[in-house]
């Protein structure tokens, strides 16, 4: 249009129409210049899960700060691998803090190279984009695979510990508190300490398990060793969600049973970077 | 809460608006009613939220709307007015649709076009004020839309919906420098191949081939400019502007045969009328603006004998014509002697002493008048006019059918024609060849800018008389010069007038007038002050200049001291320590892989710390902290310290 109005203003050697099209050509210069600067300026931390299963969605959280001087930025899509979250307006100087859900494909060291700014801001003319290396690492777990066999683990422990299966969930007395994990049970939380504190602890009980659960990766039924990760994955999860000690041994590397996120983290850890 | 979509909805018809306003006094009173009236049912229909009429039938009433207007112009040649009133039907059918994004984008558009119309209908600088609303109002709904598009129900607070418009608001006046240069840049051509569809509404006020006693009063009672000229300062009494000449009289009426002295049209061509030489009178030379005023005639000051810059013919008695009655504002320079009178060894006598038959108090009067000498016969008569006998007026002027009787004899009271026709035809009855001029009087001088404004009510007509060979000036109407230079009103209220003509006068001459010839005389200017710049010395010079300082860029590059970067100075260093002990960058190498590549552990490590500390900042998109820097530089250090092995 305003390509037309630039012939009209030559035809007409009309000054006003002239002084119009600068306008419209100068605004559009200005847009061009604002859409720039609103896709740029920002500092990212990211922090992904602590545990990410693969093929299982997770959240990434993305902490985004506007470090312009004194323009905000609006309209912004946020995202990693094609998945985005919009920021309507974020101040100068202000910080915000998006989950953008990611699903990873496969076990192991996973990249998030890049994380895009996209905004149709200020004109609706054309979408710009912004593509911000990041080069971040994670860690993803083998998606957990129900595992049938389950059973003839605990039941090898049984016969080792001579432990009834069915006790496997029984309690002895309280033998401390530690932070809430990811994956503890909702009725083994402290909840009298919840009330008086608002942060989440979780109990712990002496004796709590039964009998350790050792799981041997050769032992599990399946077609590959894909699977048998993945399998070997879901009855770490299960096992340690009953407080039973869970162990673990793959190949030459043997992790003794015990209970606790780190021992759980540890144990996946091995399972991910199986190689 | 404010919700997006009703100020989007409210925007647009302020949009629209403030494209119709301006077109509206030009288009029929009952289309500009009728128009307004069906954008308020619009307004009220979308407000009250009321089902909309069907796209279809719209677009059917478009279609036609269109057709019509093809018809219509085709029919009557008049593009611009059925155009515009095509356009603001259009608008008009826009409004009673359901308005989705493109719909909106198309009011703004048909808002521009209607806006860019108006300028073809009026050069008044109103249009700047329009624009900027326009420009402000449609940045805003643009940005309006784009979050709109994002989410259609998206609503703001009030405090975060004034946030957003500040900082979209200010785009128009950030546009402001870029858009002067623009539109000084802006390729501009000679001819414009549509130059007829600017109708700017110009006011008949000036002179035409003719002038009827008391016509001039016409001229008189308007008020509007009829000219800006830049000049020097000269003497109130010599601001006579010449413009026609009139020295045919009969039946009341004077009027020009003017003959061409000069039929070629070029755009520079010197009067051939001599001036006399005995005066070494001084040259003035001016810029004149000159209003559209439906004349034949170029103004200037009294005597002028050239004029430049618009193309013209010239008339006997340096009178300048042009051949299209003026319909737009124009700008032409002029040269001028004052105190100057044409000189004309041999005239057709006959022309300026005809008279038709004169009653006998007219011819005795005459005789009355009459001395030994040309010269002392015109002084006289002269002076009879000016003896306080007959007073100026303006208002209440002779009507009769003889008016120049009972001007002279009865009334006594007259305006500048009746002066001027009374002396010629008194000079003409005894004998002495004259003529009436046509022109301005006197004149308001801007100090500040240096300009004059010559309102139409200066228009004045004076007398030559053709003595011994020279065509002498008498002016005898008897108004105070006074009368024609100084401003009415108190101080305050002439400051403010001048202050309001400045802009006019700004607006007049840097954008109506800028034209393809101003613009080149700026790339001549610009050319020309270059051409002064440049000669061997300068070139050698800057050759110089050019090659040293490439030079040092060149080895401050080298040597990585040209970045100014801070952390690509230290990436540059951290590279040149691994290169002098023996690990050089390969092409696309990652530093990443380069450090693995050191066998020195020592090395390794500080390298490997001196990454990461990069690293950890570089995919942050953060800058490096005066810290970090330290830190890093501190890596360096060690890793200099270790042994090449």
């Amino acid at each position: 249009m305003t390509i037309l109005m630039g012939f009209a203003a030559i035809n007409t050697g009309n000054n006003l129409m002239y002084l119009l099209v600068s306008f419209l050509l100068a605004i559009m210069g200005i847009s061009g210049f604002y859409g720039l600067k609103n896709i740029g300026g920002f500092e990212f931390t990211i922090s992904p899960a602590i545990e990410i299963y693969a093929n299982r969605e997770t959240y990434i959280s993305v902490e985004i700060v506007n470090k312009k001087k004194w323009m905000p930025s609006m309209l912004l899509w946020v995202g990693i691998d094609d998945n985005f979250k919009l920021i309507n307006f974020i101040r100068s100087g202000q910080k915000i803090t998006l989950k953008i859900a990611v699903v990873f494909n496969s076990r192991g060291i996973n990249n998030i190279d890049q994380i895009v700014v996209a905004s149709r801001y200020p004109f609706n003319f054309f979408i710009r984009k912004n593509v911000i290396q990041i080069g971040k690492s994670v860690l993803v777990f083998p998606e957990p695979v129900k595992c049938e066999s389950i059973k003839s683990f605990y039941d090898k422990s049984r016969q080792a510990g001579d432990q009834n299966a069915s006790n496997i969930d029984s309690r002895e007395e309280l033998s401390g508190i530690r932070q809430y994990a990811e994956g503890d049970k909702i009725r083994d939380i402290h909840w009298k300490h919840y009330a008086r504190s608002f942060s989440l602890k979780t109990k712990e009980y002496s004796g709590q398990s039964s009998k350790p659960v050792m799981i041997e990766i050769d032992e599990i039924e399946a077609s590959n060793m894909e699977e048998s990760l993945s399998k070997a994955v879901y009855m770490i999860l299960q096992i340690l969600n009953n407080g039973i000690p869970v162990g673990l041994k793959l190949n030459d590397i043997i992790i003794k049973p015990n209970i606790g996120i780190k021992h759980k983290i540890d144990m996946l850890n091995k399972l991910a970077e199986y190689d | 809460m404010i919700k997006i979509d009703k100020v989007i909805q409210l925007t647009a018809y302020m949009i629209g608006l403030i494209g119709f306003v301006p077109v509206a006094s030009y288009l029929p009173i009952f289309t500009s009613i009728f128009i307004l009236l069906l954008i308020s049912i619009a307004f009220f229909i979308d407000f009250r939220g009321n089902k909309h009429i069907s796209r279809k039938f719209l677009t059917t009433i478009a279609l036609f709307v269109i057709g019509g207007t093809i018809i219509k112009i085709i029919q009557s040649g008049d593009i611009v007015i059925y155009a515009v009133q095509a356009l603001s039907i259009l608008l008009v059918v826009k409004f009673f649709e359901e308005k989705e994004f493109r719909d909106h984008m198309q009011i703004i558009a048909i808002t521009l076009f209607l806006l860019a119309s108006s300028s073809l209908f009026s050069l008044s600088m109103w249009f700047l004020v329009y624009v900027f609303i326009a420009l402000f109002l449609i940045t805003s709904q643009i940005v309006l839309l784009t979050f709109h598009i994002e989410d259609k129900k998206m609503q703001f607070e009030k405090k975060a919906f004034w946030r957003l418009l500040m900082t979209s608001l200010p785009m128009p006046l950030i546009a402001v420098p870029a858009a002067i240069i623009i539109f000084f840049i802006l390729p501009r051509t000679d001819f414009p191949l549509f130059s007829s569809l600017n109708q700017q509404s110009m006011t008949k006020s000036g002179f035409s081939d003719s002038v009827e006693l008391g016509s001039v009063s016409d001229i008189q009672s308007n008020d509007s400019v009829a000219f800006r000229v830049k000049m020097k300062k000269i003497p109130a009494n010599k601001l006579y502007w010449r413009g026609i000449l009139l020295d045919t009289y009969d039946n009341n009426i004077w009027k020009s045969s003017g003959d061409t002295l000069s039929s070629k049209s070029s755009r520079k061509v010197i009067a051939t009328s001599k001036f006399q030489s005995t005066f070494s009178s001084e040259i003035i030379e001016q810029q004149i603006f000159m209003e559209p005023d439906g004349s034949y005639y170029l103004y200037a000051l009294n005597t002028s004998y050239q004029i430049s810059g618009y193309r013209h013919i010239i008339k006997t008695g340096n009178i300048f014509k042009i051949r299209k009655p003026l319909t737009k504002r124009i700008k032409y320079d002029a040269l001028s002697r004052i105190d100057t009178n044409l000189i004309e060894n041999s005239i057709d006598t006959n022309r300026y002493l005809k008279l038709p038959d004169m009653v006998d108090k007219i011819i005795s009067l005459a005789n009355d008048l009459k001395m030994n000498s040309s010269d002392k016969t015109a002084q006289y008569t002269l002076d009879y006019f000016l003896d306080g006998t007959f007073t100026y007026a303006t208002k209440g002027l002779v009507i009769s059918e003889t008016p120049l009787k009972d001007f002279l004899f009865t009334s006594m009271t007259g305006n500048c024609e009746f002066f001027a026709s009374s002396m010629a035809v008194l000079l003409r009855l005894n004998g002495i060849p004259t003529r009436v001029v046509g022109g301005f009087k006197g004149g308001y001088y801007n100090e500040t800018l240096g300009y004059y404004k010559i309102p139409n009510s200066n228009a004045h007509v004076w007398v030559e008389a053709w003595i011994d060979g020279v065509w002498k000036t008498f002016d005898p109407t008897p108004a105070s010069i006074q009368f024609f230079t100084k401003l009415p009103g108190n101080n305050i209220q002439q400051i403010m007038s001048q202050f309001a003509d400045s802009v006019i006068y700004y607006w007049n001459t840097l954008i109506i007038g800028y034209d393809f010839s101003t613009q080149l005389e700026i790339a001549r200017g610009i050319g020309n002050s270059f051409k002064d710049f440049i000669n061997i010395k300068t070139i050698v010079i800057l050759i110089l200049i050019f090659v040293g300082g490439y030079g040092v860029v060149f080895i401050m590059n080298r040597r990585g001291r040209f970045e100014f970067n801070k952390d690509k100075r230290l990436i540059i260093k951290f590279e040149k320590l691994l290169q002098s002990k023996g690990f050089v960058r390969l092409e696309g190498e990652g530093l990443e892989m380069l450090v693995t590549r050191v066998t020195n552990e020592d090395l390794r490590i500080h390298a490997n710390k001196f990454i990461d500390i990069f690293q950890s900042n570089f995919y942050r998109d953060r800058d490096l902290n005066n810290e970090d820097i330290q830190k890093m530089k501190k890596l360096l250090g060690k890793m200099s310290n270790c042994q090449n092995k």
